[in-house]
Protein backbone atom coordinates (compact mmCIF):
# COMPACT_ATOMS: atom_id res chain seq x y z
CA UNK A 1 0.00 0.00 0.00
CA UNK A 2 2.93 2.31 0.75
CA UNK A 3 4.18 2.19 -2.86
CA UNK A 4 0.88 3.54 -4.21
CA UNK A 5 1.18 7.16 -5.40
CA UNK A 6 -0.99 8.76 -2.71
CA UNK A 7 0.06 10.77 0.31
CA UNK A 8 0.66 9.05 3.64
CA UNK A 9 -2.07 11.18 5.22
CA UNK A 10 -4.61 9.71 2.80
CA UNK A 11 -3.48 6.16 3.64
CA UNK A 12 -3.76 6.86 7.34
CA UNK A 13 -7.20 8.46 7.09
CA UNK A 14 -8.43 5.62 4.87
CA UNK A 15 -7.23 3.02 7.38
CA UNK A 16 -8.73 4.95 10.29
CA UNK A 17 -12.05 5.52 8.50
CA UNK A 18 -12.41 1.85 7.56
CA UNK A 19 -11.91 0.73 11.17
CA UNK A 20 -14.19 3.55 12.31
CA UNK A 21 -16.99 2.43 9.98
CA UNK A 22 -16.49 -1.19 11.00
CA UNK A 23 -16.71 -0.31 14.71
CA UNK A 24 -19.79 1.84 14.16
CA UNK A 25 -21.51 -1.05 12.34
CA UNK A 26 -20.73 -3.41 15.24
CA UNK A 27 -22.02 -0.81 17.70
CA UNK A 28 -25.18 -0.32 15.63
CA UNK A 29 -25.84 -4.04 16.01
CA UNK A 30 -24.91 -4.20 19.71
CA UNK A 31 -26.66 -1.07 20.94
CA UNK A 32 -30.27 -2.28 20.33
CA UNK A 33 -29.36 -5.65 21.83
CA UNK A 34 -28.02 -4.07 25.01
CA UNK A 35 -30.92 -1.63 25.09
CA UNK A 36 -33.34 -4.57 25.20
CA UNK A 37 -31.31 -6.63 27.67
CA UNK A 38 -30.51 -3.80 30.09
CA UNK A 39 -33.78 -1.94 29.52
CA UNK A 40 -32.79 1.58 28.46
CA UNK A 41 -33.69 3.73 25.48
CA UNK A 42 -31.06 3.53 22.72
CA UNK A 43 -32.88 6.17 20.68
CA UNK A 44 -31.24 9.07 22.47
CA UNK A 45 -29.34 11.48 20.27
CA UNK A 46 -26.87 12.37 23.06
CA UNK A 47 -25.96 8.70 23.58
CA UNK A 48 -25.41 8.04 19.86
CA UNK A 49 -23.38 11.25 19.54
CA UNK A 50 -21.16 10.27 22.49
CA UNK A 51 -20.60 6.80 21.04
CA UNK A 52 -19.66 8.12 17.59
CA UNK A 53 -17.24 10.72 19.00
CA UNK A 54 -15.50 8.21 21.27
CA UNK A 55 -15.29 5.64 18.45
CA UNK A 56 -13.61 8.22 16.21
CA UNK A 57 -10.85 8.89 18.74
CA UNK A 58 -10.46 5.16 19.37
CA UNK A 59 -10.09 4.43 15.63
CA UNK A 60 -7.56 7.24 15.04
CA UNK A 61 -5.19 6.33 17.88
CA UNK A 62 -5.72 2.61 17.33
CA UNK A 63 -4.69 2.86 13.68
CA UNK A 64 -1.54 4.80 14.51
CA UNK A 65 -0.38 2.51 17.29
CA UNK A 66 -1.23 -0.72 15.50
CA UNK A 67 0.96 0.44 12.58
CA UNK A 68 3.72 1.06 15.11
CA UNK A 69 3.23 -2.05 17.26
CA UNK A 70 3.08 -4.32 14.18
CA UNK A 71 6.79 -3.65 13.60
CA UNK A 72 7.94 -4.16 17.20
CA UNK A 73 8.96 -7.36 18.92
CA UNK A 74 6.22 -9.02 21.03
CA UNK A 75 3.56 -6.86 19.39
CA UNK A 76 0.72 -8.51 21.36
CA UNK A 77 2.14 -6.88 24.50
CA UNK A 78 3.26 -3.58 22.97
CA UNK A 79 -0.08 -2.58 21.44
CA UNK A 80 -2.11 -2.52 24.69
CA UNK A 81 0.83 -1.03 26.64
CA UNK A 82 0.94 1.91 24.20
CA UNK A 83 -2.70 2.20 23.32
CA UNK A 84 -4.40 1.78 26.70
CA UNK A 85 -2.95 4.76 28.62
CA UNK A 86 -3.27 7.16 25.68
CA UNK A 87 -6.91 6.34 25.02
CA UNK A 88 -7.88 6.03 28.69
CA UNK A 89 -8.97 9.69 29.11
CA UNK A 90 -11.32 9.27 26.12
CA UNK A 91 -12.75 6.06 27.58
CA UNK A 92 -13.29 7.62 31.02
CA UNK A 93 -14.98 10.65 29.43
CA UNK A 94 -17.13 8.40 27.21
CA UNK A 95 -18.22 6.27 30.19
CA UNK A 96 -19.17 9.37 32.20
CA UNK A 97 -20.99 11.01 29.27
CA UNK A 98 -22.91 7.89 28.24
CA UNK A 99 -23.92 7.20 31.86
CA UNK A 100 -25.54 10.63 31.94
CA UNK A 101 -27.00 10.23 28.43
CA UNK A 102 -28.67 6.94 29.42
CA UNK A 103 -29.99 8.69 32.51
CA UNK A 104 -31.87 11.02 30.16
CA UNK A 105 -29.71 14.13 30.46
CA UNK A 106 -29.53 16.68 27.62
CA UNK A 107 -26.29 17.99 26.08
CA UNK A 108 -25.97 20.55 28.86
CA UNK A 109 -26.28 17.78 31.44
CA UNK A 110 -23.29 15.94 30.00
CA UNK A 111 -21.08 18.71 31.33
CA UNK A 112 -17.45 18.85 30.24
CA UNK A 113 -17.22 15.21 29.22
CA UNK A 114 -18.47 15.59 25.66
CA UNK A 115 -16.28 18.64 24.84
CA UNK A 116 -13.34 16.72 26.33
CA UNK A 117 -13.85 13.84 23.89
CA UNK A 118 -14.26 16.36 21.05
CA UNK A 119 -10.97 18.09 21.98
CA UNK A 120 -9.15 14.75 22.03
CA UNK A 121 -10.64 13.80 18.65
CA UNK A 122 -9.58 17.13 17.13
CA UNK A 123 -6.00 16.77 18.46
CA UNK A 124 -5.75 13.17 17.27
CA UNK A 125 -7.11 14.18 13.84
CA UNK A 126 -4.32 16.73 13.49
CA UNK A 127 -1.40 14.87 15.07
CA UNK A 128 -1.95 11.23 14.06
CA UNK A 129 -1.79 11.67 10.23
CA UNK A 130 1.33 13.83 10.64
CA UNK A 131 3.27 11.32 12.77
CA UNK A 132 1.97 8.34 10.78
CA UNK A 133 4.16 9.37 7.81
CA UNK A 134 7.23 9.03 10.07
CA UNK A 135 6.12 5.66 11.45
CA UNK A 136 5.75 3.96 8.06
CA UNK A 137 8.77 5.46 6.32
CA UNK A 138 11.61 3.10 5.42
CA UNK B 1 62.14 18.95 38.69
CA UNK B 2 59.78 21.90 38.43
CA UNK B 3 56.58 21.55 40.34
CA UNK B 4 53.53 22.11 38.14
CA UNK B 5 51.10 24.73 39.34
CA UNK B 6 47.46 24.06 40.24
CA UNK B 7 45.44 21.17 38.88
CA UNK B 8 47.46 20.85 35.62
CA UNK B 9 49.94 18.23 36.84
CA UNK B 10 47.48 16.19 38.91
CA UNK B 11 47.40 12.49 37.95
CA UNK B 12 43.62 12.21 38.21
CA UNK B 13 43.03 14.94 35.63
CA UNK B 14 42.64 12.67 32.54
CA UNK B 15 40.00 10.68 34.42
CA UNK B 16 38.13 13.87 35.35
CA UNK B 17 38.29 15.01 31.73
CA UNK B 18 37.01 11.66 30.52
CA UNK B 19 34.01 11.81 32.85
CA UNK B 20 33.29 15.30 31.57
CA UNK B 21 33.48 16.84 35.05
CA UNK B 22 36.17 19.25 33.83
CA UNK B 23 36.79 20.52 30.29
CA UNK B 24 40.07 20.14 28.38
CA UNK B 25 41.56 23.23 30.04
CA UNK B 26 40.94 21.78 33.51
CA UNK B 27 38.10 24.14 34.37
CA UNK B 28 34.90 22.69 35.82
CA UNK B 29 32.27 22.07 33.11
CA UNK B 30 28.79 23.60 33.16
CA UNK B 31 27.42 20.29 34.42
CA UNK B 32 29.78 20.30 37.40
CA UNK B 33 28.85 23.87 38.29
CA UNK B 34 25.12 23.12 38.11
CA UNK B 35 25.61 19.96 40.20
CA UNK B 36 27.53 21.88 42.88
CA UNK B 37 25.00 24.74 43.02
CA UNK B 38 22.04 22.32 43.05
CA UNK B 39 23.70 20.32 45.85
CA UNK B 40 24.22 23.38 48.05
CA UNK B 41 20.71 24.70 47.33
CA UNK B 42 19.23 21.29 48.16
CA UNK B 43 20.88 21.34 51.62
CA UNK B 44 19.62 24.89 52.24
CA UNK B 45 16.19 23.82 50.97
CA UNK B 46 16.07 20.90 53.42
CA UNK B 47 17.01 23.24 56.27
CA UNK B 48 14.33 25.75 55.23
CA UNK B 49 11.64 23.08 54.91
CA UNK B 50 12.28 21.31 58.21
CA UNK B 51 13.61 24.15 60.40
CA UNK B 52 12.31 27.47 59.10
CA UNK B 53 8.92 26.75 57.51
CA UNK B 54 6.03 27.32 59.92
CA UNK B 55 4.02 24.27 60.94
CA UNK B 56 0.63 24.25 59.23
CA UNK B 57 -2.19 25.12 61.62
CA UNK B 58 -4.58 22.50 60.22
CA UNK B 59 -2.44 19.72 58.72
CA UNK B 60 0.57 19.85 61.08
CA UNK B 61 4.02 18.59 60.12
CA UNK B 62 2.79 16.45 57.22
CA UNK B 63 2.18 19.67 55.29
CA UNK B 64 5.99 19.87 54.80
CA UNK B 65 5.72 17.07 52.20
CA UNK B 66 4.08 19.69 50.02
CA UNK B 67 7.40 21.59 49.52
CA UNK B 68 8.74 18.46 47.77
CA UNK B 69 5.53 17.24 46.20
CA UNK B 70 4.58 20.38 44.26
CA UNK B 71 8.00 21.17 42.71
CA UNK B 72 8.53 17.49 41.82
CA UNK B 73 5.11 17.27 40.13
CA UNK B 74 5.70 20.49 38.18
CA UNK B 75 9.20 19.27 37.19
CA UNK B 76 7.66 16.09 35.76
CA UNK B 77 5.34 18.27 33.62
CA UNK B 78 8.40 20.27 32.56
CA UNK B 79 10.24 17.04 31.70
CA UNK B 80 7.38 15.85 29.51
CA UNK B 81 7.22 19.24 27.83
CA UNK B 82 10.93 18.89 27.03
CA UNK B 83 10.22 15.39 25.66
CA UNK B 84 7.41 16.85 23.52
CA UNK B 85 9.52 19.67 22.05
CA UNK B 86 12.62 17.48 21.55
CA UNK B 87 10.48 14.77 19.89
CA UNK B 88 9.04 17.24 17.36
CA UNK B 89 12.54 18.63 16.71
CA UNK B 90 13.89 15.10 16.22
CA UNK B 91 11.15 14.14 13.73
CA UNK B 92 11.75 17.32 11.73
CA UNK B 93 15.55 17.61 11.89
CA UNK B 94 16.68 13.99 12.56
CA UNK B 95 19.48 15.21 14.79
CA UNK B 96 20.65 12.55 17.27
CA UNK B 97 21.15 15.26 19.91
CA UNK B 98 17.40 15.94 20.06
CA UNK B 99 16.70 12.25 20.55
CA UNK B 100 19.25 12.10 23.38
CA UNK B 101 17.59 15.09 25.03
CA UNK B 102 14.13 13.53 24.68
CA UNK B 103 15.34 10.22 26.09
CA UNK B 104 17.12 11.83 29.06
CA UNK B 105 14.15 14.07 29.87
CA UNK B 106 11.77 11.12 29.51
CA UNK B 107 13.71 9.00 31.99
CA UNK B 108 14.05 11.82 34.51
CA UNK B 109 10.35 12.63 34.02
CA UNK B 110 9.31 9.07 34.86
CA UNK B 111 11.41 9.18 38.03
CA UNK B 112 9.87 12.54 39.00
CA UNK B 113 6.28 11.51 38.35
CA UNK B 114 6.91 8.34 40.39
CA UNK B 115 8.25 10.49 43.23
CA UNK B 116 5.25 12.83 42.92
CA UNK B 117 2.89 9.85 43.25
CA UNK B 118 4.85 8.44 46.21
CA UNK B 119 5.07 11.75 48.07
CA UNK B 120 1.35 12.23 47.40
CA UNK B 121 0.62 8.81 48.87
CA UNK B 122 2.63 9.67 52.00
CA UNK B 123 0.67 12.92 52.34
CA UNK B 124 -2.71 11.29 51.65
CA UNK B 125 -2.51 8.65 54.40
CA UNK B 126 -2.72 11.04 57.40
CA UNK B 127 -4.78 13.75 55.67
CA UNK B 128 -7.36 11.74 53.71
CA UNK B 129 -6.99 8.63 55.89
CA UNK B 130 -6.32 6.49 52.81
CA UNK B 131 -3.21 5.72 50.75
CA UNK B 132 -4.94 5.96 47.40
CA UNK B 133 -8.30 7.02 46.04
CA UNK B 134 -9.59 7.01 42.46
CA UNK B 135 -9.93 10.75 42.26
CA UNK B 136 -9.40 12.73 38.98
CA UNK B 137 -5.94 14.14 39.80
CA UNK B 138 -4.58 10.83 41.04
CA UNK B 139 -6.11 8.85 38.19
CA UNK B 140 -4.80 11.17 35.48
CA UNK B 141 -1.33 11.21 37.08
CA UNK B 142 -1.38 7.41 37.12
CA UNK B 143 -2.26 7.46 33.38
CA UNK B 144 0.63 9.88 32.79
CA UNK B 145 2.97 7.44 34.54
CA UNK B 146 1.74 4.59 32.32
CA UNK B 147 2.19 6.65 29.13
CA UNK B 148 5.81 7.53 29.85
CA UNK B 149 6.70 4.03 31.02
CA UNK B 150 5.41 2.91 27.60
CA UNK B 151 7.54 5.71 26.11
CA UNK B 152 10.66 4.14 27.65
CA UNK B 153 9.58 0.60 26.72
CA UNK B 154 8.93 1.27 23.01
CA UNK B 155 12.61 2.01 22.38
CA UNK B 156 13.82 -1.37 23.53
CA UNK B 157 11.05 -3.22 21.66
CA UNK B 158 11.62 -1.49 18.31
CA UNK B 159 13.33 -3.46 15.48
CA UNK B 160 16.35 -1.14 15.48
CA UNK B 161 17.61 1.98 17.19
CA UNK B 162 16.55 4.50 14.53
CA UNK B 163 13.00 3.09 14.47
CA UNK B 164 12.95 3.11 18.27
CA UNK B 165 13.80 6.81 18.30
CA UNK B 166 11.00 7.61 15.83
CA UNK B 167 8.41 5.48 17.65
CA UNK B 168 9.40 7.02 20.97
CA UNK B 169 9.06 10.51 19.46
CA UNK B 170 5.53 9.62 18.30
CA UNK B 171 4.57 8.42 21.79
CA UNK B 172 6.22 11.51 23.29
CA UNK B 173 4.09 13.81 21.12
CA UNK B 174 0.76 12.00 21.50
CA UNK B 175 1.35 11.37 25.21
CA UNK B 176 1.85 15.06 25.96
CA UNK B 177 -1.86 15.70 25.23
CA UNK B 178 -2.53 14.19 28.64
CA UNK B 179 -0.33 16.61 30.59
CA UNK B 180 -2.63 19.68 30.45
CA UNK B 181 -5.53 17.41 31.44
CA UNK B 182 -3.65 16.34 34.56
CA UNK B 183 -3.07 19.96 35.50
CA UNK B 184 -6.64 21.09 34.81
CA UNK B 185 -8.24 17.96 36.32
CA UNK B 186 -8.32 19.68 39.71
CA UNK B 187 -9.92 22.79 38.26
CA UNK B 188 -12.45 21.01 36.03
CA UNK B 189 -13.61 18.38 38.49
CA UNK B 190 -13.71 19.84 41.98
CA UNK B 191 -12.64 17.05 44.27
CA UNK B 192 -10.60 16.36 47.39
CA UNK B 193 -7.17 17.10 45.89
CA UNK B 194 -6.08 20.67 46.82
CA UNK B 195 -6.22 23.30 44.08
CA UNK B 196 -3.06 24.26 42.20
CA UNK B 197 -0.81 26.70 44.07
CA UNK B 198 1.08 27.76 40.94
CA UNK B 199 -0.13 28.58 37.46
CA UNK B 200 -3.13 30.38 36.00
CA UNK B 201 -5.75 28.82 38.29
CA UNK B 202 -3.84 29.09 41.56
CA UNK B 203 -5.40 30.37 44.73
CA UNK B 204 -3.26 33.24 45.92
CA UNK B 205 -4.37 33.24 49.55
CA UNK B 206 -3.78 29.55 50.34
CA UNK B 207 -0.20 30.13 51.58
CA UNK B 208 1.34 32.75 53.86
CA UNK B 209 4.44 34.78 52.94
CA UNK B 210 7.13 32.50 54.43
CA UNK B 211 5.50 29.41 52.96
CA UNK B 212 5.33 30.76 49.41
CA UNK B 213 8.92 32.08 49.67
CA UNK B 214 10.17 28.62 50.70
CA UNK B 215 8.08 26.99 47.95
CA UNK B 216 9.69 29.35 45.43
CA UNK B 217 13.15 28.45 46.75
CA UNK B 218 12.25 24.78 46.50
CA UNK B 219 11.20 25.33 42.89
CA UNK B 220 14.52 26.93 41.95
CA UNK B 221 16.38 24.08 43.66
CA UNK B 222 14.42 21.41 41.82
CA UNK B 223 14.74 23.17 38.44
CA UNK B 224 18.55 23.13 38.83
CA UNK B 225 18.46 19.54 40.08
CA UNK B 226 16.33 18.58 37.07
CA UNK B 227 18.67 20.32 34.60
CA UNK B 228 21.65 18.57 36.19
CA UNK B 229 19.99 15.12 35.99
CA UNK B 230 19.10 15.61 32.31
CA UNK B 231 22.64 16.79 31.44
CA UNK B 232 24.17 13.88 33.36
CA UNK B 233 21.88 11.36 31.63
CA UNK B 234 22.72 12.84 28.21
CA UNK B 235 26.44 12.60 28.93
CA UNK B 236 25.96 9.00 30.08
CA UNK B 237 24.11 8.17 26.87
CA UNK B 238 26.88 9.72 24.79
CA UNK B 239 29.38 7.57 26.71
CA UNK B 240 27.24 4.48 26.03
CA UNK B 241 27.19 5.30 22.31
CA UNK B 242 30.95 5.79 22.28
CA UNK B 243 31.45 2.47 24.06
CA UNK B 244 29.18 0.79 21.51
CA UNK B 245 31.25 2.22 18.65
CA UNK B 246 34.52 1.08 20.23
CA UNK B 247 33.12 -2.40 20.79
CA UNK B 248 31.86 -2.52 17.20
CA UNK B 249 35.19 -1.54 15.67
CA UNK B 250 37.04 -4.00 17.95
CA UNK B 251 34.75 -6.80 16.81
CA UNK B 252 35.37 -5.88 13.18
CA UNK B 253 39.11 -5.97 13.82
CA UNK B 254 38.59 -9.57 14.97
CA UNK B 255 39.57 -9.27 18.61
Amino acid sequence: MLVSPVSRDAIFLAKAMSSFIFMVLVEAALLPAYAVLLDFSALSFTLVFTIVLATLGFALVGTLFSAMAAQTRSREIMLPVLFFPIILPVIIAAVEASTRAIGGETFVGLGRWLPLIAVFDALFLVICPWVFSFVVEE
Amino acid sequence: MARTEGIEGWRGLPLLRWTGLVDSAGRPSLRTVIAAVAGVLMLVDLYLIFMVAPTDSVLGHIQRVFYFHVPIAIMSFLAFFVVFVASIAYLVKRDQGWDNLAYAAGEVGVVFVTLALLSGVIWAKPVWNTWWTWEPRLTTTMILWLIYVAYLMIRSYAPNRAKGAIYAAVVGIIGFIDVPIVYYSVVWWRSIHPSPVVGPFSQADSLNGTMSAILLFSFITFVLFFVYLVLERMALRNAEDELGRVRFSLRRAGR
